[in-house]
């Protein structure tokens, strides 16, 4: 992140109103915890055994819980639930002709008026991010919320160009002004209180703020504003992109996805390959599902719908030019294996609040990746070669608490099984290593003992090497049969169709 | 007029915050110049509004306290109104006013989101955007304490016309 220079804000090019005083900006984080994770620094059980006694983090805890008993209870109204079926349904259809749908997705596109940037890598994506800020002399970016571009480290990329990009969602804003990375993925600033959050505001201000929500919220409202009107591009996230019609839907509830969507005269929208759908009419079944469980309403207050760019003769405002970035970095690999249906996915967020590792540590910093929770734990080791985030899949209970709150139904619990498979085979010596270790912190605290014992049916697919080196869990897993460690999720998958879940 | 959709709209936009008003059309007219009074306002140019005596757009729109748009549809299940984008009805109308007043036709009160969803994709010729809108701006993201008026409007004014 770049503090705006006093010349900066005085010249013609424009820099950032919000991120004036980031310098001063005293609330400290751990490493693991900031805004760029260090690579491999440090090991993972020992990350997390830090996030877990972290100043502060019972207060976390208790708010991931209580938000967990609200919305990721697993218990599905019966008209949700054949919303979630239908959704369960779209997702599949489109993994079974992803690279189909994509072609459709970019002619649909490039008809409409976009330039299409597909590639491969995270260095692909982000130097096709700089080159249309190069091209257009760019010095300012308004941002709306996008975990794909944390993933593909664009904001550090940018800055390194000179390039002042602020982060518009509130949460979001206030973690990049604190200088760390969001901790859940649709509420990016949930390990902060309220107090944070004033003591990070007076900071930015150089003087004393009110403490009342409405009041920091408008701090960052008049900040921010400044920065949507002098932005001369904005980079969103993509919720769905319909094939039919080369349609992006952005989904918000502060409006700042329609701000930077539609006021700055470039924009670049940003997206992994699974973000695809076949119908735009998928969205009226998709975008309620994505509603409830990330927060709790029957649609988010904001979709805006982005089908091409303006007519420059026309009037109205809208993007002059729209520009979409189609990356895959490592995800049509799996394609094909169990664990492309991790490419289901819509980035609610339901799995990490369901999640008692998850609440335990105060949210996703502890996985030392840039997607943590259930979804990360699958996710990271997935995408990109991440070599570092191989043992991610051992932070977990198996309690399967995030597939009962997954909207789309995908088996992360069975994933996360087949992922420690490919761990044992790929590492010597695999229990004393990252599982001992990640399985022995998680029952080494009375709290996170007690998280994972409400997910005692794990008993039955926990690899016996590990389970028997668990002194606390010995009495119960004494009287469990063991199944053999190799093709463990496989044996979870066969179980739960033999009890009648297709899934 | 009232009937059972303008009832469900009513009541779940109400839930979401909005206020609902059922007017006749003259009435309306008049309700659209005093919501506007001496604000600063951004109006979309709307045939129904044709002839109402409003004051002229602030020289910058981002001065623009109030803005007056026209829903293509709206869905009674979620409280939701649509607003395509276009020339003549820029999405700054919407986005960067305080208030919000939004015109919706009874006949294009759709049931479902799905309805309002699919008679938008139908649209010819295609908007280069799109917003569809439940409520007033809004975050959580302080202990999830409600926040009214984050980035877009803080309230949200839904004229129902015969
Ligand atoms: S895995 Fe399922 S619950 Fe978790 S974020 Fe993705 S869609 Fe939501």
């Amino acid at each position: 992140m770049t503090a705006p220079s006093e010349q900066g804000r005085a010249g013609s090019r424009p820099s950032s109103t919000a991120l004036i005083g980031t310098e001063r900006v005293s609330l400290s984080h751990p490493e693991w915890a900031g805004a760029e994770i260090p690579p491999g620094t440090r090991r993972l059980p020992l990350i997390s055994a830090d996030a877990v006694r972290r100043p502060g983090v019972g207060h976390t805890r208790e708010r991931l819980e209580a938000l967990g008993r609200e919305r990721a209870s697993g218990v599905w109204t019966p008209e949700a639930a054949a919303r979630r079926e239908r959704g369960a349904e779209i997702r599949r259809e489109t993994l079974k002709d992803m690279s189909g749908h994509l072609d459709r997705l970019c002619a649909s596109l490039e008809a409409n008026g976009a330039i299409v940037h597909r590639v491969s890598t995270p260095e692909q994506a982000r130097e096709a991010v700089g080159q249309v800020a190069r091209d257009h002399g760019v010095s300012l970016v308004a941002k709306s919320k996008s975990m794909a571009t944390e993933e593909i480290h664009l904001t550090p990329y940018l800055n390194g160009l000179g390039i002042d990009v602020v982060e518009t969602d509130l949460g979001e804003y206030i973690v990049q002004a604190a200088g760390q990375r969001p901790s859940h993925i649709v509420g990016p600033a949930l390990h902060l209180s309220k107090d944070d959050v004033t003591h990070l505001f007076a900071d930015l201000n150089g003087a004393p703020v009110s403490d009342r929500p409405d009041d920091l919220a408008a701090f960052a409202r008049a900040r921010l504003r400044a920065d949507f009107k002098a932005a001369q591009m904005g980079i969103c996230g993509v919720n769905f992109a319909a094939a039919d019609t080369g349609t992006l839907v952005v989904v918000t509830n502060e409006g700042n996805a329609d701000m930077v969507t539609s006021q700055p005269d470039v924009l670049v929208a940003v997206m992994p390959i699974e973000k695809v759908v076949p119908r735009l009419s998928d969205v009226g079944v998709l975008v309620p599902l994505l509603s409830d469980t990330a927060n709790k309403q029957f649609v988010t207050t904001y979709q805006t719908w982005l089908s091409g760019p303006r007519d420059p003769d026309a009037g109205g405002d809208g993007p002059r030019e729209l520009h979409v970035v189609i990356f895959d970095n490592g995800r049509s690999d799996v394609l094909g294996t169990p664990l492309e249906e991790v490419l289901c996915c819509i980035r609610c967020g339901n799995c990490q609040f369901a999640c008692p590792v998850f609440r335990t540590m105060g949210g996703g910093h502890g996985y030392a990746s840039i997607y943590g929770g259930p979804i990360g734990a699958v996710l990271s080791p997935v995408i990109g070669g991440h070599s570092a985030d191989a043992d991610l899949p051992f932070m977990s209970s198996l309690c399967g608490a995030c597939a009962d709150a997954c909207p789309v139904k995908i088996p992360i619990p069975d994933l996360l099984v087949d992922l420690r498979n490919r761990y044992v085979e790929e590492h010597p010596r695999p229990v004393e290593d990252a599982g001992w270790r990640a399985w022995s912190l998680a029952w080494s605290t009375r709290v996170g003992y007690a998280a994972s014992m409400i997910g005692a049916r794990a008993a039955s697919v926990v690899p016996g090497g590990i389970l028997r080196r668990l002194p606390l869990v010995s009495t119960w897993a004494s009287v469990r049969s063991l199944p053999s460690f190799t093709g463990a999720g496989a044996v979870r998958r066969a179980a739960r169709k033999k009890d009648g879940h297709d899934r | 007029m009232t009937d059972e959709l303008i009832e469900r709209f009513r009541r779940e936009a109400e839930a979401n915050g909005t206020t609902v008003e059922v007017l006749s059309r003259d009435d309306l007219r008049a309700r659209v110049r005093d919501l506007v009074g001496g604000r600063a306002a951004l109006v979309d140019p709307i045939p129904l509004l044709q002839g109402v005596d409003l004051p002229a757009p602030p020289a910058d729109p981002w001065d623009a306290e109030i803005g007056v748009s026209e829903a293509f549809v709206g869905a009674a299940e979620s409280g939701t109104v649509v607003l395509p984008q276009r020339p003549d009805a820029p999405r700054r109308t919407s986005l960067l006013v305080n208030t919000h007043v939004v015109l919706l036709a009874r006949e294009a009160l759709l049931p479902t989101y799905q309805d309002a969803v699919d008679a938008t994709a139908a649209l010819r010729p295609r908007p280069i955007g799109v917003q569809f809108v439940s409520g007033h701006s809004r975050s959580g993201d302080i202990e999830s304490a409600m926040i009214h008026g984050m980035h877009g409007p803080a309230e949200l004014i839904v004229l129902v016309h015969p």
